[in-house]
């Protein structure tokens, strides 16, 4: 017959909390780092485009002209190499994943219309550069003459 | 630090003498694998002893090259040469076990061989780039020789061209037209009027128009001021 | 007068773990001969090097199987790196091989847990996975992934660990030490499934050497063709390294090795968590390789050697990639074990290669 081998652990798990929860009553806290789902900061982004051309599985689709920015949850695999890619690091992986929808859709984000004061300070900036390289071009002129 | 890895050539009729010796010094096979090149395709045989791995490649295999089969001596290989008969088209003569092109079911003979789109359109943008490159050097020496381009060679190269692609290529050909020696011919700047600039501004997007239109009144008026001077 | 009947044996299955199709000669319930057959899962992925450049195809060498997805992203980085010529950091090749050594433990585990199942022992599959879901916790907190974890880029590591985390690791090994020695127990010495795995499908080291086999596989039967010992990478840094063999040459011996490799991998982690050093994780890489250039290396993963191929053209797109799998060596090996066995021992067989035929595929 053999001992049990198995007597120990058995009898051990009819006392102890199951390696179970009951889901959907009870969530795992998912934690910090997971690779849950990409959000992107629209008002800080650029439309760049390097987001897309990084993808691998080409979720990502950006529009200039039209200004927007969307993601093909579907096609997406948290890899998060956009995430790195950004050059104004506004896109993020959240920890916590999508819930399973009905019709497969993408998520577009329009980029909002910059407000006036943020026009007043583009355009002050603006100005600036130019008397800025304006100046530059004057004192090169007069060394040049000089 | 890991494996000593070697690459080395090998033709096609050594390639049984070789293994035999191979499996006589006690080596072990270790894959065998297919590149996909212009000239045929490119076999690579690995073997490893030890702290050694040694990869034999074989050139320019085609399809009436009739490779030896190597499982005789190593059994464990007939995956690879069933995979390199099925996917890539080479001939491989005499398999213990042979799958006859039904080893990998693909829907496609010699899928590996097919170029993709994306691929296909890189390569031949390579080929074009590479090839306009030697077309050039060896025109350089002409010009060279026959001296810069005058200004009227350079107007008459830049006639047709859209308006900013006429200011960048005009640059660059003054400046080619600098560097090979001759002083160059850089005409005094004419001062442009405002109907030329707003001409050129014309077309592009509100901001760009305002730092184009800036850049060039300033430049219109250094070139008045020097025409002056 | 015995008669030879074909049985065909796969690709759907409820006892094979993966899609492998067998065609058994059978002469009553004595298998003769077998004839291995692959090609069900087939997904062209060496293909993908046109589409993709050498950046994003690391997430798709990461997607080629389940078990070892570490292990092909640490393989195919280690191939791109040799041909830029670039070095990583050290601290990256520390945490690389802690992350792979946690790979190997919770696929030998998986392993058990499948070759328990194989013989009808239902629960102590459920325990043995159920210990595996520890280290899928601990890929998860770590790497943000449960099983791909897209925890390496070509030039090191995503993430750095800080201290808090490798001691959690260190913290979730130990715990499971306990529960784990019961169930190597269980498999040593309880007497029926000794009965099923002595003295089935052996393999002597003369045969074991000349089909090329690898991995526990040829372990088993006395053969070392272990890549950990050549020291590559943060393996180099450990101070002793022997692999752990067994003459048996039979199911029996190839799932002890796999056994007490899980506690060789428990110390090599904890060995290499105190001896971490401190630094960047990862250095940039952008640049495209010389065209022509080649380069290829190996890596022991869970199931052997794994031979790594890549040739480049000069461009951000690689030529060729090939990634060459354990199994496919092994596949031979198998074969030629199945001759002679009974039909019931034939998936008993089979299992104990480790089969991976999504990786042997491609």
């Amino acid at each position: 017959m053999g001992s049990f081998k198995l007597g120990k652990m058995t009898l051990s798990s009819l006392f102890k909390q199951p390696e179970t929860i009951l889901y959907p009553t009870v969530a795992k806290k998912a934690p910090a780092g997971l690779k849950g789902h990409i959000e992107n900061d629209i008002g800080v982004c650029i439309l760049c485009g390097i987001c897309e051309k990084t993808c691998p599985a080409g979720a990502l689709r950006v529009d200039k002209k039209e200004n927007y920015w969307a993601i093909d949850r579907f096609r997406c695999v948290q890899c998060a190499a956009c995430t790195r890619a950004c050059p104004k690091a506004c896109l993020a992986m959240r920890p916590s994943y999508m819930k399973p929808s009905a019709s497969m859709s993408e998520d577009v984000f329009f980029k909002p219309a910059p407000s006036e004061d943020e026009l007043a300070a583009k355009e002050a900036r603006k100005a600036a550069k130019l008397e800025a390289a304006m100046k530059a071009k004057a004192a090169r002129q007069e060394m040049q003459e000089g | 630090m890991g494996h000593n890895r070697t690459f080395q050539d090998v033709a096609v009729e050594d390639l049984l003498d070789l293994a035999t010796k191979l499996d006589k010094d006690g080596w072990r096979a270790v894959q065998v694998l297919c590149t996909s090149t212009d000239n045929g395709i490119d076999l690579t045989y690995s073997f490893a002893r030890d702290e050694d791995l040694a990869n034999y490649q074989v050139r320019g295999v085609t399809k009436d090259t009739q490779v030896p089969s190597l499982q005789g001596m190593f059994l464990g290989l007939f995956p690879f040469e069933n995979e390199a008969k099925d996917l890539f088209g080479v001939n491989i003569t005499g398999m213990v076990l042979d799958f006859a092109g039904e080893f990998y079911q693909t829907s496609m003979s010699e899928p590996m061989t097919i170029l993709s789109p994306e691929a296909k359109a890189r390569k031949d943008k390579a080929a074009k780039a590479a090839a306009a490159k030697a077309a050039k050097e060896s025109k350089e020496p002409k010009d060279g020789a026959g001296g810069a381009l005058t200004e009227e060679e350079i107007e008459a190269k830049v006639a047709g061209l859209p308006p900013e692609k006429a200011e960048k290529l005009r640059t660059a050909l003054r400046a080619k037209a600098q560097k090979a020696g001759k002083p160059a011919e850089k005409p005094a700047p004419k001062a442009m009027t405002e109907e030329e600039i707003e001409a050129k501004v014309a077309g592009l997007p509100p901001e760009k128009a305002e730092k184009l239109r800036a850049a060039l009144l300033a430049k219109a008026k250094q070139a008045s001021e020097e025409q002056q001077a | 007068m015995s008669q030879h009947t074909v049985i065909p044996f796969g690709p759907q299955h409820p006892v094979l773990p993966e899609p492998l199709h067998l065609d058994l000669v059978v002469d009553d319930e004595r298998v003769i001969e077998a004839v291995p057959q692959i090609g069900f899962i087939h997904r062209g992925l060496e293909r993908m090097t046109q589409t993709h450049d050498y950046n994003q195809f690391i997430y798709i060498a990461e997607r080629i199987c389940g078990i070892c997805a570490f292990g092909h992203s640490l393989g195919y980085a280690e191939t791109i790196e040799s041909l830029l010529g670039v070095e990583i950091p050290p601290r990256a090749e520390y945490l690389r091989v802690i992350l792979h050594e946690l790979s190997r433990m919770h696929s030998h585990i998986l392993w058990l847990g499948l070759a328990a199942d194989a013989f009808g022992h239902e629960a102590l599959f459920m325990h043995c996975w159920r210990l595996r879901e520890r280290i899928l916790d601990v890929f998860e907190a770590t790497t943000g992934g449960r099983v791909i974890l897209s925890a390496v880029i070509v030039g090191g590591m995503v993430r750095d660990q800080d201290a808090a985390m490798l001691q959690m690791i260190k913290d979730t090994i130990v715990g499971i030490k306990d529960e784990y020695g019961q169930l190597v127990n269980t498999f040593v010495n309880d007497s029926s499934i000794r009965s099923r795995l002595d003295g089935i499908g052996y393999i002597s080291k003369e045969d074991a050497m000349r089909y090329g086999m690898v991995g526990p596989f040829a372990r088993a039967s006395n053969v070392n063709n272990d890549v950990r010992c050549l020291g590559k990478g943060g393996y180099g840094k450990l101070s002793t390294f022997d692999p752990i063999m067994d003459t048996s040459g039979d199911c029996f011996g190839r799932a002890k090795v796999r056994a007490l490799e899980v506690l060789q991998s428990a110390d090599i982690i904890e060995e290499m968590i105190d001896t971490i050093p401190g630094g960047e994780v990862a250095i940039p890489v952008k640049h495209a390789p010389e065209p022509g250039a080649q380069a290829c290396n190996t890596l022991e993963q869970p199931r052997g050697e794994c031979y790594y191929y890549a040739l480049s053209n000069g461009t951000k797109y690689l030529e060729r990639m090939r990634m060459r799998t354990p199994t496919s060596v092994n596949l031979a090996g198998m074969a030629m074990a199945l001759k002679g066995c009974d039909l019931a021992d034939v998936n008993m067989i089979v299992l104990t290669i480790d089969p991976c035929i999504s990786c042997t595929e491609r």
